[in-house]
C-alpha cells in the first residue's frame, strides 16, 4: 500500500533515482531486493493514478465534445 | 388722335416666339445653375422648377430662368438619381444641358434635356470629402489612417460574442428583414436578442431622427454588444443621410461597437467610415456578426482539440517514460545480480584454486616430509653402526695402545723405583742418617756430640758426632 500523499511527480522522481542508483551500482545486493520492490510498487502506483487520469480526461473531453450528454 | 397702330398680344407673341425659334431652335446649351421651387408631377413625370444663378458672394440671385423636364429629360434625371444617390431637387447645383422655348401662354423657359451625373458626383465627392476633413478637423477621436479612419468607436474591442443588438432601420426596409432573417437562421444554432429601433433613413433631412435614435439606445442603458445601421431596398437616393457630418460625428464616438449593412454600390459612406465595421448589406453584416461569434467558438474547439491532443501526448509521454524506467529497473537489476552473481563465481573459482595451491602445497611437504622420515632411521642406523665400529676399533686401537703405553710407563716408573730404592743408592755409596729412629735429610737439629745411626749397604754404623760444619752442600760434587 502506497502512502497516500504520493504524488505522480514524487513517485517518478523516486522511481528515476532507484533507477540511477541501479544503474550506477550504487545499491548493494542486500537493499536490492527491497529497492526492486519498491521500484514495483511505485511503478504500479504511477501507471494506476496515469490511466485513472486518462480515464477521468477522457470522460471530461468526452462530455466536452457531446455537452448534450 | 389717330387710332394706334396695334396687334394682338398673341401675333406678337408669336413674333417672340418666332424670334426666339429662329435664334434658339436646334441649339443646346450646357449651364451651370442651382434649383429651386422644384416640384415633380410623378404620374406625368414632368419636373417643374427654376434655374437661378447666385452672386459669387451672397445669395442675391442675379439670374432666372423658369425650368421643366419631362419625357427624355426625366428619364435622364432619374439615371442621374440612380448614379449620384442625389434625389434631383432645391438647392442642388447642377449642369444641365438646356434648350430655349417660348410658348406664347408660359412664357420663356428651359427644357432640361440631360443633367451630367459625373459633376454632381463630383460635388458630393467634393463634399463628403469637406465633411471627412471637418470630422477629422474638429473632432480629435477621429483620425486618419492611411486609406481609412481610426475612430473612438471602431477602436472599441468587439465582444468575443455578440448576443445583444440593437438595429437602426427603417420599418419597411426589405435589408433589415433579410439581417433577421440571417440572424435567426443561422447554421450553428446561436440565438440573438435584436432590439429593432425604426427611423425614417432616408434623405439628408432626416439625419435629427436618425441621431435621436442613437441617443435612445444609448439611454436604454441596455448592455448592447453591437449597434447595426442597416439600410436595403428602396432608392438609391435615401443613402446620402449616411453622408451626414453630425450622423458621422454621433456613430464615430459612440460607446458601443456600430457595424453598418448599408447597401449600395458606389464608394462607401462618412458613417461607414466612421463605424467600427462596415459590410456592404445587411446580410452581410448578419454574416459578419455569425462569422464572429463563429470564430470564437471556432477558437474554444480548436482549444479544446488541442487540449485533447496534447494530454493524449502527455499520457503518451508518461506512459512511455513509465514503461522505460520499468525497463531500466528490470535490466538494471538482472545486469547488477548477474554482476554480483558472476563476482561471487569469480570468489568461489578463486578460493577453490586457492584452497587447492594450500593444499597440493601441503601435500608436497608432507611427501618430502615422509620422504624424508622413510629415509633417516636406515641413515642413523647405518651411522650409529659406523660409530660403533669406529667406537670399537677406537676401543681396541686405544686400549693395546693404554696397555703398551701403561707396560712402558709401568717399566719406567719400575725402573725409576728401582733406580730410587734405598738398596740402590746405597749401593751407589750413599747414608741414610738416622736420629732417633727417624731419617733426616738436613743437620738442622744435630748437634755435636748427638747419637746418629749411618745406615750403609751392608751395614749400621752407630756413631757419634764430633762435630758439626757447616758448609754449602757442595761436598756432593765429587
Amino acid at each position: 500500500m502506497m502512502e497516500e500523499k504520493l504524488t505522480y511527480e514524487a513517485a517518478k522522481s523516486e522511481l528515476t533515482a532507484i533507477s540511477k542508483e541501479i544503474e550506477n551500482e550504487e545499491i548493494s545486493v542486500d537493499e536490492l531486493a527491497s529497492k526492486v520492490k519498491r521500484a514495483s510498487e511505485l511503478i504500479e502506483f504511477c501507471q494506476t493514478k496515469l490511466k485513472n487520469t486518462e480515464a477521468e480526461v477522457n470522460k471530461i473531453i468526452s462530455r466536452m465534445e457531446n455537452p448534450e450528454n | 388722335m389717330e387710332p394706334q397702330q396695334y396687334i394682338r398680344l398673341s401675333a406678337l407673341n408669336d413674333m417672340i416666339h418666332d424670334t426666339i425659334s429662329s435664334r434658339f431652335e436646334g441649339q443646346r446649351f450646357w449651364v451651370l445653375a442651382d434649383i429651386t421651387n422644384h416640384s415633380f408631377k410623378a404620374d406625368k413625370k414632368i419636373h417643374y422648377f427654376e434655374l437661378v444663378e447666385k452672386a459669387q458672394n451672397g445669395n442675391a440671385i442675379t439670374a432666372k430662368m423658369m425650368g421643366k423636364s419631362w419625357g427624355g429629360g426625366a428619364i435622364r434625371i432619374e439615371e442621374f438619381e440612380k448614379n449620384t444617390g442625389q434625389t434631383f431637387t432645391n438647392n442642388l447645383h447642377v449642369l444641365v444641358q438646356v434648350s430655349v422655348d417660348y410658348h406664347p401662354l408660359y412664357g420663356l423657359s428651359v427644357s432640361v434635356l440631360d443633367i451630367d451625373s459625373n459633376f454632381m458626383l463630383g460635388i458630393l465627392e467634393q463634399q463628403r470629402n469637406a465633411t471627412l476633413e471637418r470630422l477629422v478637423r474638429e473632432n480629435e477621436y477621429i483620425q486618419k489612417e492611411g486609406d481609412g479612419y481610426s475612430t473612438y468607436n471602431s477602436r472599441l474591442q468587439l465582444p468575443v460574442v455578440i448576443q445583444r443588438i440593437a438595429v437602426i432601420s427603417s420599418s419597411s426596409s426589405a435589408g433589415n428583414e433579410d439581417f433577421r432573417h440571417t440572424m435567426q437562421h443561422n447554421n450553428f444554432g446561436y440565438v440573438f436578442q435584436i432590439d429593432d429601433y425604426y427611423t425614417v433613413v432616408q434623405g439628408d433631412n432626416n439625419a435629427k431622427l436618425f441621431l435621436n435614435k442613437l441617443i435612445e439606445i444609448y439611454n436604454t442603458g441596455i448592455a448592447y454588444d453591437a449597434v447595426v445601421i442597416n439600410r436595403g431596398g428602396g432608392s438609391q437616393s435615401d443613402f446620402l443621410i449616411f453622408d451626414n457630418y453630425n450622423i458621422g460625428r454621433a456613430v464615430a464616438k459612440f460607446p458601443i461597437p456600430v457595424i453598418t449593412g448599408i447597401g449600395h454600390q458606389k464608394n462607401v459612406s462618412i458613417t461607414d467610415l466612421m463605424a467600427h465595421t462596415n459590410t456592404k448589406t445587411p446580410t452581410k453584416a448578419a454574416e459578419f456578426i455569425i462569422a464572429h461569434n463563429r470564430s470564437f467558438e471556432l477558437e474554444i474547439f480548436s482549444l479544446q482539440q488541442n487540449i485533447i491532443i496534447k494530454s493524449q501526448k502527455l499520457f503518451h509521454v508518461h506512459y512511455k517514460e513509465l514503461s522505460e524506467l520499468k525497463n531500466d529497473i528490470t535490466r538494471y537489476t538482472k545486469e547488477l545480480i548477474q554482476m554480483h552473481g558472476e563476482e561471487l563465481t569469480r570468489t568461489n573459482h578463486r578460493i577453490i584454486s586457492n584452497a587447492k595451491s594450500v593444499l597440493y602445497e601441503h601435500q608436497k611437504r608432507l611427501i618430502l616430509t615422509v620422504h624424508q622420515l622413510a629415509q633417516s632411521p636406515k641413515m642413523l642406523i647405518q651411522q650409529n653402526k659406523n660409530d660403533l665400529v669406529n667406537i670399537k676399533n677406537s676401543i681396541k686401537n686405544t686400549a693395546s695402545e693404554y696397555l703398551r703405553h701403561e707396560k712402558l710407563t709401568l717399566d719406567y716408573h719400575q725402573k725409576s723405583i728401582q733406580m730410587m730404592s734405598p738398596n740402590n743408592i746405597l749401593r751407589k755409596g750413599y747414608a741414610i742418617v738416622k736420629v732417633n729412629e727417624k731419617i733426616i735429610s738436613s743437620a738442622e737439629n744435630i748437634e755435636a756430640g748427638q747419637e746418629i745411626e749411618v745406615i750403609l749397604k751392608d751395614a749400621k754404623l752407630k756413631s757419634t758426632v764430633k762435630e758439626k760444619i757447616q758448609y754449602d752442600g757442595r761436598e756432593t760434587d765429587l
